[in-house]
């Protein structure tokens, strides 16, 4: 089984990217930014579909990027910039439809039938993955929650 | 700054869609440079993940393989974009653009330097040998037959099921002399092998040629009509006993690959019989001829003999064919199978044996450090085994 991996700079998914806004894209890159978290975002819900599109809070930075703030419901938590040990590689897997390599092999060829299964061989896989960002700094929010009285925003 | 971070519109579809690989410094290097090249359609640098089900994944770029091992966080890092289309959140005029999260990974894909698993030949490849009889064989069978045998193993069937890159993998078919035959690859036998160099020493010199600049077709025709080496195995074997200029038509021989490979004929030939060291070197500078004697060594054997211990009655030195290709690729079978062998080995002599299964000299000597214990007396450093735990 073979899974192509692309770093490709213009591949479709990334032409329709936005950016970021501009003080986030300047942490490592302009499309995508990591927060890492301590724990994990736990969500009450009876469906799982019932997050898609729902707010989790709001991710406050100034333009120097010194104290980024991340707010979830009641909670206020204080991260920093962090260097990543070795680059992270932010893969997006997209589903690639397989080759139909029937159809243009003429019938009457015989030789040509042969090509088409070892070809077969390495265009079966259906998916593919693509390298939308290389990453080198993340937001690390390592500070415990401080309890925020108020309406959230 | 206040920037609303919601779920994606489509969260639960992509949870589990997005994975990442930390990547070392010369693969973020490679990678970097394909990301930024500038022009209209810059190749983009593909890499593929490579393995049966039931094996470990690899990473093959152009010429390297890496493992790919997964590595649990206790964290959770979410990857956040701006929101792919940005009429599924609007925001208030005044508000700044939202950010959308994709995923929660607690995951992060290691990428280790490995060396490419090109042992699997060795059983893809059993019974397909092309030995000197071929050309009978072939006039038995239909070529159409032939040619669509579901038995055959192709260079394409190569690139799928082994875990190498592409340069790996041919560097891997020359040195372990596997002919493409109309696409099919077989491993030629060793005794054709050997006889096919001794035609070519001959002919060079019977028609007195210069080594540094053979005319290929003049090479191929004798080979052909004298010896019925067919032209396809000929003109295989010249590129891997050194350069092919097809511009010119001309093959600079490799001469001590050459030498080389008529010794080790020698030794494959002794089978499990130790030959006696003198009687090795007069035979192999005999078959080599005189032009090229003054190249042969024992040196250019290292990796395929081993020097039986010296016995006090005598002085000769006995040595038998004991080549790296038999040993297990398995690390700890490996040194037990070397140990087995003998119990203790100096560095100079073990390192040889260990040459195709550590990437680099630290591994290899991480190796030693982990499957073999080193003590030092007055001779120097010597390995033996460790102790076996395992019951």
């Amino acid at each position: 089984m073979i899974i192509p991996v692309t770093f490709d700079a213009h591949s479709s998914s990334s032409s329709n990217a936005q950016k970021l806004p501009p003080s986030l894209a300047k942490i490592s890159h302009d499309e995508v930014v990591l927060l890492d978290l301590q724990g994990a975002l736990e969500l009450e819900s009876t469906h799982p579909n019932e997050r898609d599109g729902k707010l989790v809070g709001t991710l406050s930075i100034d333009n120097d990027l010194k104290r980024p703030i991340l707010r979830i419901g009641h909670h206020l938590i204080e991260g920093n910039l962090v260097n990543l040990p070795k680059p992270l590689a932010v893969l997006h897997r997209s589903p690639v439809s397989a080759r139909i390599s029937n159809s243009q092999v003429d019938e009457d060829v015989a030789m040509d039938s042969r090509e088409e299964s070892s070809e077969s061989i390495i265009n079966s896989p259906t998916i593919q993955w693509n390298a939308l960002a290389i990453v080198k700094r993340k937001i690390l929010f390592s500070k415990r929650p401080m309890p925020v009285v108020g309406k959230p925003s | 700054m206040n920037h609303d971070l919601y779920f994606s519109a489509h969260s639960i579809a992509e949870q589990g869609s997005y994975k990442l690989m930390e990547l070392p410094p010369e693969l973020c290097m490679l990678v970097e440079a394909s990301l930024s090249s500038e022009g209209d359609r810059p190749s983009p640098s593909s890499f593929y993940i490579k393995g049966q089900p039931g094996e470990d994944a690899v990473l093959c770029t152009q010429d390297k393989t890496y493992t790919i091992r997964t590595v649990s966080l206790s964290n959770s890092i979410l990857v956040v974009t701006s929101p792919p289309d940005p009429d599924v959140f609007p925001g208030d005029d005044n508000s700044l653009p939202n950010l959308v999260i994709h995923d929660q990974l607690s995951e992060i894909l290691e990428l280790t330097q490995a060396i490419p698993k090109l042992h699997k030949l060795n059983t893809l490849l059993k019974g397909k040998e092309y030995g000197e009889d071929e050309e009978d064989n072939e006039n038995d069978m239909n070529v159409e037959q032939a040619y669509d045998d579901p038995k055959n193993f192709t260079y394409a069937d190569a690139r799928a099921m082994i875990q190498a890159s592409e340069t790996e993998l041919n560097r891997g078919l020359r040195e372990r002399r596997i002919l493409r035959i109309n696409e099919n690859l077989r491993p030629i036998s060793s005794a054709y092998l050997t006889k096919i160099i001794q035609f070519i020493l001959n002919t060079l010199a019977a028609l007195s040629l210069n080594h540094e600049s053979i005319p290929i077709e003049q090479v191929c025709t004798t080979l052909a009509d004298e010896h019925d080496v067919p032209r396809i195995v000929s003109v295989q074997v010249m590129g891997w006993f050194g350069e092919i200029s097809e511009l010119e038509g001309k093959w600079k021989m490799d001469v001590v690959a050459v030498v080389r490979e008529a010794g080790l004929g020698i030794l494959k030939d002794a089978k499990d019989k130790s030959l006696n060291k003198d009687d090795l070197i007069s035979s192999w500078k005999d078959s080599i001829g005189d032009k090229f004697a003054s190249s042969v060594s024992l040196d250019l054997l290292v990796g395929n003999y081993i020097i039986a211990p010296a016995s006090p009655y005598s002085n000769r030195q006995l040595i038998k064919y004991f080549p790296i290709s038999h040993l297990p690729v398995d690390p700890a079978q490996r040194f037990s199978d070397l140990f087995l062998t003998r119990s203790k080995w100096k560095n100079e002599d073990i390192v040889p044996f260990l040459s195709d299964i550590a990437v680099n000299s630290k591994e290899r000597d991480k190796m030693l450090l982990k499957y073999a214990r080193a003590t030092t007396d007055v001779d120097g450093v010597w390995f033996t085994s460790r102790a076996q735990y395992n019951g």
